[in-house]
């Protein structure tokens, strides 16, 4: 007797099981529409960058890779087709599956890699890059980093609805408002408008903390940039600056620099750059540089890839800061 | 094991229909196979947990059973002593030592003198709080002739490790639940049903609310020098909810899998931020360990049967006391106390008959105060807790940080939903969804919590709170 109930109550949750995945399945349709059809912001900029980009010169980093550098400027001064890939907020993981994402499909000339004094310290944070979800199953080379999430990653994502899950409100936005992650034709460079006040502002401080390094940050960076060596892509690296914060040094610098030395790698730091550092009007705030100041810096890192990287193109006019 | 976890979602289906096909058969075997899997789900964590709740289990059983055939005072004081000695013991070890050691040092230091003492690398193993007293109860309660022992040493083991509630309670009485192990059980599909809606209901709680909260709070209170007196605010009313919802949500979970099993339990919380006096509010949070409170240390401490001014110090001691079962922290203490201190000044307002509030008002302020209070419960130390109160008062700030705004406006969405179900429930509950006649609408109100929390639970594989306990 028992044993019939308990069976008639598992026939009917596996029914019901059954029906909540095909609702689970037409809101994922639907919800797949609405990104593949998205007017701009983040997820157009991160499908354009996993599935369209076949720019000559790619940047990559967080906040201040998206917001510090004008794919435009580079365009104008190197006659490259250049693309921001850069998304606020994110690590070491995004910037890998970026690549992968990218070397999947073709090999780019240059790629700007902008670097944080203190990225490999910092815990490496999976969770950040799971608004990728949404893409983890039409592109299998990004599912081993949206794994490591969770243990229960790989199995709630077989929910077409968990795929979106915390999206919506990034989804939706660029229907209502227009351009707030950058227009589409900056290529992927979402500025930061204002500016700082001095008078309120930090005074100017120097950091030369030596943090241990986070031994999983650390391979991260190493595949990074071995994957690009591999595939014969160029690669810059640049440190960006802050505002009246000068990094001396810092594990990740001195990490950085050896690296770079022993595999031929330019770097630039530009977070020690007193001029660059103190001038207040080139900064929207204290970390992030405002269209004015990042049109400068833009100048700036593209004269120095001429030259690291040898160009033979016109002159590039750049303001000097020293 | 956790219950938000795949582990959990392997073993408790295959634990459901085990159970149910030896649930009649015999009792001895069903216990067993409990047994068997309250030690499995335990011992996922650490293995070597196994070995103190056997210990204290075994030690409990041989005491009732002493208990039981023992007349003479000076035995039966002697044999509750060393179950009560047992259980503390342990928990003063593995939860307290590092803490009184490092207090003792602290004191010592202030009035000038250094000594030394050795703190130890000790794991706190999960719901030892939870455990032990659960166990105690039923020594005490045989102490106290309300109970008979039981001579089934199986059905007390399965009793005492029960693992729906084993790491995080509900904290059972024996009286309750114990002779549910010795019945013979049938299979009730509207008992398995109701149990299934309130896992999922206990999910929703914890996935969707408390942890969505929880992100906003943790960054919020993980840097404690950034942020201003108004976000303060903001942070610790969502730590309020979430707190709320993630022990809530846990003992839902626990209820809703001894439910599905054919076990009952108690309820531990009945919609408290509703609450109009500090008395009504702990009579609706956790309510499963203020009564254990009310009933193994206020009375036997006196309770109300003194003069007033004794009555006041029975209460404010039991609250500390209980803030001490929280955590070995002063923040936890300081937390207790002032529960303790609400309560009295209530009660002797209430004596006096000086102050009589509308009910509404009388909520808000209930619920400002245990925010109040929520402050050093969250924060990582006494001090930091005062540089919040400090911010709040002195330096309330222009603007209130969102951080990143699509996690706080799910936050602000979901306590949204927390505050249309309690309301309903609180005062409307033949609306309540989820229980409603038409099979229709339970149907979709449970389709729709699965489909939230798809699209908007949290699932970073967190920790309940109150395992820390």
């Amino acid at each position: 007797m028992e044993f019939i109930q308990i069976k008639g109550l598992v026939r009917k949750v596996f029914l019901y099981l059954i029906i909540l995945t095909g609702i689970d399945q037409c809101a994922g349709a639907l919800l797949d529409l609405a990104l593949n059809h998205s007017p701009d912001g983040r997820y157009y900029k991160a499908k354009y960058s996993l599935e369209d980009c076949e720019e000559d010169i790619v940047i990559i980093g967080d906040s201040r890779g998206e917001m510090d550098y004008l794919p435009t400027v580079f365009e104008d001064s190197l006659h490259m087709s250049c693309w921001n890939a850069s998304r606020g907020g994110q690590g070491l993981p995004y910037f890998r599956i970026m690549q992968e994402g990218l070397l999947k499909r073709y090999t780019p000339k240059i790629i700007l890699f902008n670097v944080e004094d203190n990225m490999l310290e910092m815990p490496t944070d999976y969770e950040r890059a799971g608004f990728l979800r949404p893409f983890y199953q039409d592109h299998p080379e990004i599912r081993p980093f949206i794994d490591e999430i969770s243990p229960l990653e790989k199995w709630l994502i077989r929910s077409r609805l968990y795929a979106f899950n915390s999206s919506f409100y990034y989804l939706f936005r660029p229907y209502i408002f227009h351009n707030l992650d950058g227009d589409l034709k900056d290529h992927g460079w979402k500025p930061r408008y204002g500016s700082v006040d001095p008078e309120e502002e930090r005074a100017f401080t120097t950091e030369s903390e030596l943090a241990p390094l986070d031994p999983m940050a650390v391979q991260l960076f190493e595949t990074f940039m071995n994957r690009f060596k591999e595939a014969g892509v160029k690669v810059m690296i640049v440190t960006p600056p802050n505002y009246n914060l000068q990094v001396i040094t810092s594990s990740t610098d001195q990490f950085v620099a050896n690296y770079c030395k022993q595999n031929h790698i330019p770097l630039f730091r530009y977070s020690e750059n007193i001029p660059l550092i103190t001038h207040s009007s080139w900064y929207g705030d204290r970390d992030h540089l405002n269209p004015e100041g990042a049109t400068y810096f833009t100048q700036k890192v593209a004269h120095k890839i001429k030259d690291a990287f040898d160009l033979v193109e016109d002159p590039v006019s750049v303001i000097e800061f020293e | 094991m956790l219950f938000n976890s795949v582990d959990f979602a392997l073993f408790f289906p295959i634990v459901f229909l085990v159970f149910w096909l030896l649930a009649n058969r015999n009792i001895f075997l069903r216990n067993s196979f409990l047994l068997a899997a309250s030690y499995l789900f335990y011992g996922w964590w650490d293995w070597r947990f196994l070995l103190l709740i056997l210990f204290s289990s075994i030690v409990d059983y041989l005491v009732g059973l002493q208990l039981g055939q023992a007349d003479a005072p000076a035995k039966r004081k002697l044999l509750v002593g060393i179950s009560i000695v047992t259980n503390l013991g342990l928990l003063a070890f593995f939860k307290y030592y590092n803490f009184f050691a490092e207090s003792f040092v602290d004191a010592f230091s202030f009035f000038g003198r250094a000594i030394q003492v050795n703190t130890l690398n000790i794991i706190l193993p999960v719901g030892i709080s939870f455990y032990t007293f659960q166990t105690m109860s039923y020594t005490l309660d045989i102490y106290r002739r309300k109970l008979k022992p039981v001579h089934d040493p199986v059905a007390f083991l399965a009793f005492v490790s029960f693992f729906p509630q084993l790491v995080a309670g509900p904290i059972e009485r024996a009286s309750n639940l114990l002779p549910q192990f010795l019945e013979i059980r049938h299979f009730d599909e509207a008992k398995a049903s109701a149990g299934f809606k309130q896992i999922v209901m206990g999910l929703f709680m914890k996935t969707a609310i408390a942890d969505r909260l929880g992100l906003y709070v943790a960054a919020v209170y993980g840097n404690v020098d950034h942020h201003n007196g108004m976000t303060f605010m903001v942070a610790t009313v969502f730590f309020a909810i979430q707190i709320y919802c993630d022990f809530a949500g846990y003992s839902l979970i626990a209820i809703g899998c001894a439910k599905t099993l054919g076990f009952d339990l108690m309820d531990n919380f009945k919609r408290p931020y509703f609450a109009h006096s500090f008395k009504d509010f702990w009579s609706r949070w956790h309510i499963s360990l203020s009564t254990w409170f009310r009933d193994y240390v206020y009375i036997p401490l006196g309770g109300s049967r003194g003069s007033e001014g004794r009555t006041y110090a029975n209460l404010f001691t039991t609250f500390v006391i209980s803030g001490l079962w929280h955590g070995a922290n002063w923040t936890f203490i300081i937390w207790g106390a002032l529960h303790g201190f609400f309560q009295t000044v209530e009660k002797a307002l209430q004596n006096a008959q000086r102050v009589r509030l509308p009910r509404s008002v009388s909520i808000v302020l209930v619920f400002t105060l245990t925010c109040f209070a929520w402050i050093f419960f969250r924060s990582a130390s006494v001090p930091e807790a005062f540089q919040i109160i400090e911010r709040i008062i002195l330096h309330p700030g222009h603007r209130i940080y969102t951080g990143d705004l699509g996690i706080f406006s799910f936050a602000l969405l979901a306590i949204l939903f927390l505050l249309i179900t309690e309301w309903i429930a609180e005062f409307r509950p033949d609306w309540t969804l989820l229980y409603h006649r038409s099979y229709a609408v339970r149907v979709f109100s449970t389709s729709f919590l699965i489909l939230y929390m798809a699209g908007l639970g949290v699932f970073d594989n967190s920790q309940f709170i109150y395992f820390q306990f």
